[in-house]
């Protein structure tokens, strides 16, 4: 049978031209929504990319505290469980195997997505593992920055009390040669009369002080050049005049998410110390003396009168390095 | 010339085809999303709290998607006057739509939901709920964006010549 000649079809229509433009189109917008926009939002922004935890074995316990030297770390905000959260846990323990410590300290937002209770295991358990298991202290400066508006945050507060056996939100402890005075930031803006109670007690406790050095760990900011929120004034407002008046050497507090140390305000150094899971925007204010948006932990190294403090990121390298003497 | 679509069992494994990556297209995405919400990563969502119904969910809506187009390729290839260019062309925009709705859905309900202190397990409710009418909504959009493109059905008496599309402009 002799083939039948094709048939001859007219050009496209105008609405199936219009169509294929658009598929185009569309497809175009879609990647580049996708690869510019929610990719680095879910990717540092919020940190929702499952990693892989931790397996470095720490030798346990193979640090040394004296009456006058002490190394310990600090880290904020890295309470994602994801990938980010895995990779600054990870350099905190490889900086474990070249120097080791004992203690790190908290600042707040331990627990993204969900209560401690649920979230234990994959926000603390997993990335820290090597740690926990080398016998590594934790102090915690809660914070949840939700007090205001949501009552379920204080009873949140009061599972990682609980969870991390500390005695109140806010409280002294010495480390060696430091005094750490842990506070509760989010009692100054809930407006609670604890907010005074916390006050008079930490004005008590820094006027008996007679520790070399004097460290203050909070959750919320007091300086920041944050592009997304202004710090509160409110914190700054009512623990400023202490810290200046009864001889805090340095301050260390998370909230945002990057890493911003301040030239020294009144004697003392700032340093915001947030970025341990997620990164945010920052700026550059007439008090900064570094800022950086990178996922970092600070390493602190204190012999005598020296205090050298170190921010590292999350390949080891050390971006930012100061010495700070006693006030 | 013989083309893919050119015999019956030609045009019966394109539709099947075209059926099952449509399936794919409408599945993947939100598939993706349970997936990570399964680990952790978004906190403490319970499988069995919400990851049931939503898989549920996906899978019978991307199984009427495929349905939907396998029968609507059969359709339109059987029309009288249709070139096998007019039904693709119609297929790929309405596809376009597809993918790019079900993989904006996700992350808007994400982008809206999600909250620091709180998981979205707390949220289940609104998150089905707007998987659902976020999927319906985009499914239709494809449907009416494959109509537009298609044109209406041409009835075309016996013997008549049937007019083609490329004729509108």
């Amino acid at each position: 049978m002799p083939e039948q000649p094709a048939p001859e079809w007219p050009p496209l229509a105008r609405r199936q031209k219009v169509a294929l433009l658009l598929s185009g189109g569309l497809l175009l917008v879609l990647l580049l929504l996708l690869v510019l926009v929610v990719y680095p939002w879910a990717r540092w922004t919020e940190d929702f990319f499952p990693g892989r935890p931790p397996g470095e074995v720490l030798q346990p316990e193979a640090w040394s505290v004296t009456d006058d030297s002490i190394s310990f770390a600090v880290l904020g905000d890295n309470g994602t469980g994801g990938r980010n959260a895995m990779d600054v846990a990870r350099q905190m323990a490889r900086t474990y195997q070249q120097t080791p410590y004992g203690l790190v300290v908290m600042l707040g937002d331990i627990s993204y997505y969900g209560g401690i209770v649920d979230r234990y295991e994959d926000v603390f358990r997993k990335p820290l593992g090597p740690l926990i298991d080398a016998g590594v202290g934790f102090e915690l400066a809660v914070g949840n920055h939700e007090v205001e508006e949501n009552p379920d945050s204080l009873t949140e507060v009061a599972d990682k009390l609980s969870r991390f056996g500390l005695p109140n939100s806010y409280y002294k402890v010495t480390h060696g040669p430091v005094e750490f005075f842990i506070l509760d930031s989010s009692l100054p803006l809930a407006g609670l009369a604890a907010a005074q109670d916390q006050l008079a007690w930490l004005e008590r406790e820094l006027s008996a002080s007679t520790a070399t050095w004097q460290v203050a760990a909070l959750h919320h900011q007091l300086y920041s050049s944050g592009e997304k929120r202004a710090p509160d004034p409110r914190v700054r407002e009512a623990l400023e005049p202490l810290f200046i008046d009864h001889g805090i050497d340095i301050v260390f507090y998370g909230h945002d998410h990057f890493y911003e140390r301040t030239t020294p305000q009144s004697g003392i150094t700032y340093v915001l110390s947030g970025a341990g899971a997620k990164i945010s925007r920052v700026g550059i204010s007439d008090f900064t003396a570094v800022a950086e948006e990178k996922l970092q932990f600070m390493m602190v190294d204190v012999e005598g009168n020296s205090m050298t403090v170190q921010a590292i990121d999350q390949n080891g390298v050390v971006f930012d390095e100061f010495t700070v003497s006693p006030r | 010339m013989r083309t893919l679509t050119s015999t019956a069992r030609g045009r019966k494994y394109a539709s099947v085809t075209a059926a099952v990556v449509t399936l794919a297209i409408t599945l993947a995405p939100s598939a993706l999303i349970v997936a990570i919400i399964a680990i952790g990563a978004l906190g403490e969502l319970e499988y069995s709290r919400v990851g049931a119904p939503a898989v549920l969910m996906f899978l019978g809506a991307a199984a009427a998607a495929g349905y939907l187009v396998h029968s609507g390729l059969t359709r339109a290839w059987a029309e009288p006057g249709r070139r096998p260019a007019d039904v693709w062309i119609a297929f790929t925009a309405a596809l376009t739509v597809l993918l790019v709705g079900v993989a904006l859905v996700p992350v808007l309900i994400v982008l809206v939901n999600v909250d620091s202190d709180h998981s979205l397990a707390d949220r289940a409710f609104i998150v089905e709920l707007m998987w659902l009418v976020g999927h319906l909504g985009v499914g239709g959009l494809a449907f009416l964006v494959a109509r537009w493109v298609f044109g209406l059905p041409r009835e075309t008496a016996a013997g008549s010549t049937p007019e083609p599309l490329g004729r509108e402009t």
